[in-house]
C-alpha cells in the first residue's frame, strides 16, 4: 500500500485505501502481445533506405569521380617529377568532358529507375519489372 | 550478458545498458514498465489506439533523451512524466468523452461490499467503467497513487502539479469513483441485498 497514504484528505468519501490498492491493480491494462517489438523497431537506428537503392549509387559516383579528379589535378599541378603521368591524365579528360558523361550516365541512369518503378507499380507481387525479367 | 541475467538488473543499471545502446536492456525496460505507461496513457485518453500510439511514443521519446537521465529521480517518475506530458498533449487534441458524475453524488449503497462479493474479473471490469468516468486528470493521479504507490512528491513531479493540488484532486477523483460505482452498481447491489 502507498506509504504516503494519510496524506490526502479523504473523509467520508465511502472508500477503503488498501480496497482501492487492491482492487485498483486489477484494473492494469495490459498493451496488445507486439507492443515491446514495436518500440524497439521504432527505437532501432534504420539504416538509410536509399543505400539499397542505385539512386544511392550514382549520387554517390558522381561527387566521387569528381572528387578524384580533382584531386588528380591538384596533384599534377604539383609538377612533382615520379607522378608526370597524372597531368596527362587530367589533360586527356577534362572536366567539361567529365560533366558531360557523369551527367549522361545520371539521367541514363534515373530514366531507368523511374521506368522501373512506374513498370513495377503494375505487377502484383510489386517486385522490380528489370529483376524479375532476368529471373 | 544474457536475458536472464538482464532481467535481473535493478533500473539504473539497466539505463547504463541502454546507454550503451544494448538491445535486450532496452526490451527490458519496456516490458518492465509497459503495463503501467499503457494503462496511464489509457486512462487519460479512454482510447485503447490513441493509448498504444501514445505509450509507444513515450517509450521512444524516453529512449530518445536517455542520456540527459540524471538520476536525481527514481527512472519510473521521469518515465511516467513523458508519458503523462505526452498522453495529455494528445488529450488537448482528441479530446476524450466523459461523463458528469457529480449530479449523481449521495446514493446510499456500500458499495465496496457489493464489490467485493463479484469476482475479480467482474470488479475490475466496473472499477474501469468508473475510471473511464473520471476526468484525464484524475484518473491518472489515482492510477500513479493507488495501482503504482507512487508519493504525493512524485506525483506532484510527474504531473507538474502542487502537492495540495494533487491530494485535492485525489480526494475528488476517490469521490467521483464512489459515486460513479454506486450508479453502476445499483442494480447489483439490489440483487444482492
Amino acid at each position: 500500500m502507498n506509504q504516503d497514504i494519510n496524506n490526502i484528505d479523504k473523509e467520508n468519501d465511502g472508500l477503503q485505501d488498501e480496497w482501492l490498492t487492491k482492487n485498483l491493480n486489477f484494473t492494469q491494462i495490459a498493451p496488445p502481445l507486439d507492443f515491446t517489438q514495436k518500440v524497439m523497431e521504432q527505437i532501432e537506428v534504420k539504416p538509410n533506405p536509399l543505400s539499397d537503392s542505385p539512386i544511392f549509387w550514382i549520387l554517390a559516383a558522381i561527387p566521387g569521380v569528381i572528387i578524384l579528379w580533382l584531386a588528380l589535378y591538384s596533384i599534377g599541378s604539383l609538377n612533382i617529377s615520379y607522378l608526370d603521368f597524372v597531368p596527362k591524365v587530367t589533360n586527356m579528360i577534362s572536366i567539361y568532358a567529365l560533366s558531360k558523361y557523369l551527367l549522361m550516365i545520371t539521367f541514363c541512369g534515373l530514366f531507368f529507375i523511374g521506368m522501373d518503378y512506374f513498370i513495377s507499380k503494375r505487377l502484383s507481387h510489386r517486385e522490380s519489372f528489370f529483376s524479375s525479367l532476368m529471373i | 550478458m544474457t536475458p536472464t541475467e538482464i532481467s535481473k538488473l535493478s533500473d539504473e543499471e539497466l539505463i547504463t545498458l541502454v546507454v550503451k545502446n544494448h538491445p535486450h536492456a532496452i526490451s527490458h525496460i519496456v516490458d518492465r514498465y509497459k503495463g503501467m505507461v499503457f494503462t496511464l496513457s489509457f486512462r487519460i485518453l479512454k482510447n485503447q489506439l490513441d493509448a498504444e500510439e501514445a505509450a509507444q511514443d513515450s517509450f521512444v521519446k524516453a529512449f530518445h533523451a536517455i542520456k540527459t537521465f540524471r538520476f536525481d529521480c527514481k527512472f519510473s517518475t521521469w518515465l511516467y512524466r513523458i508519458c503523462y506530458n505526452n498522453a495529455i498533449s494528445k488529450a488537448r487534441v482528441y479530446k476524450p468523452v466523459q461523463v458528469d458524475v457529480d449530479s449523481k453524488f449521495d446514493l446510499p449503497v456500500n458499495t465496496p461490499n457489493a464489490l467485493d462479493s463479484l469476482s475479480a474479473k467482474d470488479r475490475a471490469r466496473y472499477l474501469n467503467k468508473a475510471m473511464e468516468t473520471l476526468e484525464s486528470e484524475e484518473s491518472a493521479l489515482l492510477t500513479l497513487y493507488y495501482m503504482d504507490g507512487e508519493s504525493i512528491g512524485d506525483i506532484s513531479a510527474i504531473t507538474n502539479l502542487t502537492e495540495s493540488n494533487v491530494k485535492v484532486k485525489l480526494h475528488r477523483g476517490r469521490k467521483k469513483l464512489y459515486s460513479q460505482l454506486n450508479v453502476l452498481l445499483k442494480e447489483e447491489v439490489s440483487m444482492l441485498l
